[in-house]
């Protein structure tokens, strides 16, 4: 008896050293590909034409990922997690680049109708 | 047989490693976006995002070399990829930024450009002003001064035709004067003629009313009548008076009288001998006109001198 209560705990500590070690196996890291599309998504890249494309794959890639990872293809799964984060970080990019390039647009024609309305020369504005 | 199978072995060895060579399409892109990355602004702008793009095409190329086919190797081309895009997306945004960050720049210069110019322009307008009013302030000075001229001019030309004026009727009254001089001499030069037992009527000779005062201008036929006397010592005249018949007759009998003895007088002391006359007085008596009208009146007021 006196053994079977040393024996217990020691099974349960090593059926859970088991699980976990199952259960590891199939666990992915799903987090940075998630954070990126969130963030794409807050930078409104499905409004901008250029950035939506990559936005729908990084979507698209994460659903695959999850195929994968049901299907218990753990590498290819993060590998395409990967390609989802690199496709969000994309979006990113290209919506901040599409506003930046807007609002360098509408500061370059301030000063060119500042200059009109006030009838002084045109200097080279390159954006 | 043996040759040609070598041959086929070596065909089949070659084309196993030609297809093991030809890089996935992935790859390809990976390089290409690269290329165009690291040719770009990227380089200069974002240079640790295309560091980072290239080494994830490294890993790509690396996971070619060791395994061709698999899907890591593609999978590590297309985050190369996007990488070498994402840098390239970020240097367009640093482009953005740099050209947002001039324009505003040029923005706040050109503000202050304006600014400048129209503090000079406000300047000179402000200077165009001054002159204008000093420009102004003269003219208005050269106005009145031209007025004040006119004016004066206007003042001397009245004092001017004042003082003509003046000298002439002075030259006028002096004319005048010497013409009636004249007249008066002349008229004191005629010569009255005596003729003995002819009696000569002076008419002219006043009086103040009621009064034996001989008035001023009687003295130009007092004149005649002393000439007369002179030009002819010999004679001796009877100095009658007469009026008109108002006023009482024996009134009128002594004024006559007395204004006889006035004319009397008169040529005495201008130098006539008192001897050589004699005063009566016949008053109201001896008429020659008519006493109803003023003329007639005036008529028989007279003064006669009858010649002895």
């Amino acid at each position: 008896m006196r053994h079977l209560n040393m024996i217990l705990p020691a099974g349960i500590v090593l059926l859970t050293a088991v699980l976990a070690g199952c259960g590891s196996t199939q666990v992915i890291n799903k987090d940075a590909s998630m954070s990126a599309i969130s963030a794409a998504e807050e930078a409104g890249a499905s409004k901008v034409p250029s950035a939506s494309l990559y936005l729908q794959l990084a979507k698209e890639e994460l659903e695959n990922a999850k195929g994968l990872v049901s299907k218990g293809d753990k590498d290819q799964a993060e590998s395409m997690l990967l390609r989802a984060q690199a496709d969000a970080e994309l979006a990113i990019a290209l919506s901040h680049g599409d506003a930046d390039k807007t609002e360098a647009a509408q500061a370059i024609e301030r000063v060119r109708q500042l200059r009109q309305d006030n009838q002084i020369p045109q200097k080279g504005i390159s954006q | 047989m043996k040759s040609i199978t070598f041959l086929i072995i070596i065909l089949c060895a070659g084309l196993l490693m030609s297809c093991a060579s030809v890089p996935p399409i992935e790859l390809i892109n990976a390089r290409q976006a690269y290329q165009q990355a690291s040719s770009g602004p990227a380089a200069q702008l974002v240079p640790a995002d295309l560091h980072k793009a290239q080494e994830a095409l490294a890993l790509a190329e690396k996971s070619f070399q060791d395994d061709p086919k698999s899907f890591h190797t593609r999978d590590l081309a297309y985050i190369a990829d996007r990488k070498a895009k994402t840098a390239e997306a970020l240097a367009t945004t640093a482009a953005g930024n740099a050209a947002t960050t001039k324009a505003n720049k040029e923005y706040q210069a050109t503000q202050t450009e304006i600014v400048k110019n129209t503090k000079e322009d406000l300047a000179t307008a402000e200077r165009g002003s001054a002159i204008k009013s000093e420009q102004l302030a003269v003219e208005q000075k050269a106005r009145l001064d031209a007025e004040q001229r006119a004016s004066d001019a206007q003042l001397e030309a009245q004092r001017v035709k004042a003082s003509t004026d003046a000298e002439a009727m002075r030259i006028k009254d002096s004319t005048n004067a010497a013409a009636m001089k004249l007249a008066e001499q002349k008229s004191r030069d005629t010569l009255i003629v005596f003729e003995k037992g002819k009696t000569v009527v002076l008419r002219g000779i006043n009086f103040d009313f009621n009064k034996a005062t001989l008035t001023e201008d009687s003295e130009t036929i007092l004149w005649r009548a002393y000439n007369a006397m002179a030009a002819n010592p010999d004679v001796h005249v009877v100095i009658t008076g007469h009026t008109d018949n108002v006023g009482s007759q024996k009134s009128n009998q002594l004024l006559s009288l007395k204004r006889a003895q006035a004319v009397r007088n008169w040529l005495v002391q201008k130098g006539t001998l008192s001897s050589r006359m004699r005063t009566v007085g016949r008053g109201q008596n001896e008429p020659v006109s008519s006493n109803d009208t003023d003329e007639g009146r005036a008529d028989n007021r007279r003064i006669e001198f009858y010649v002895q």
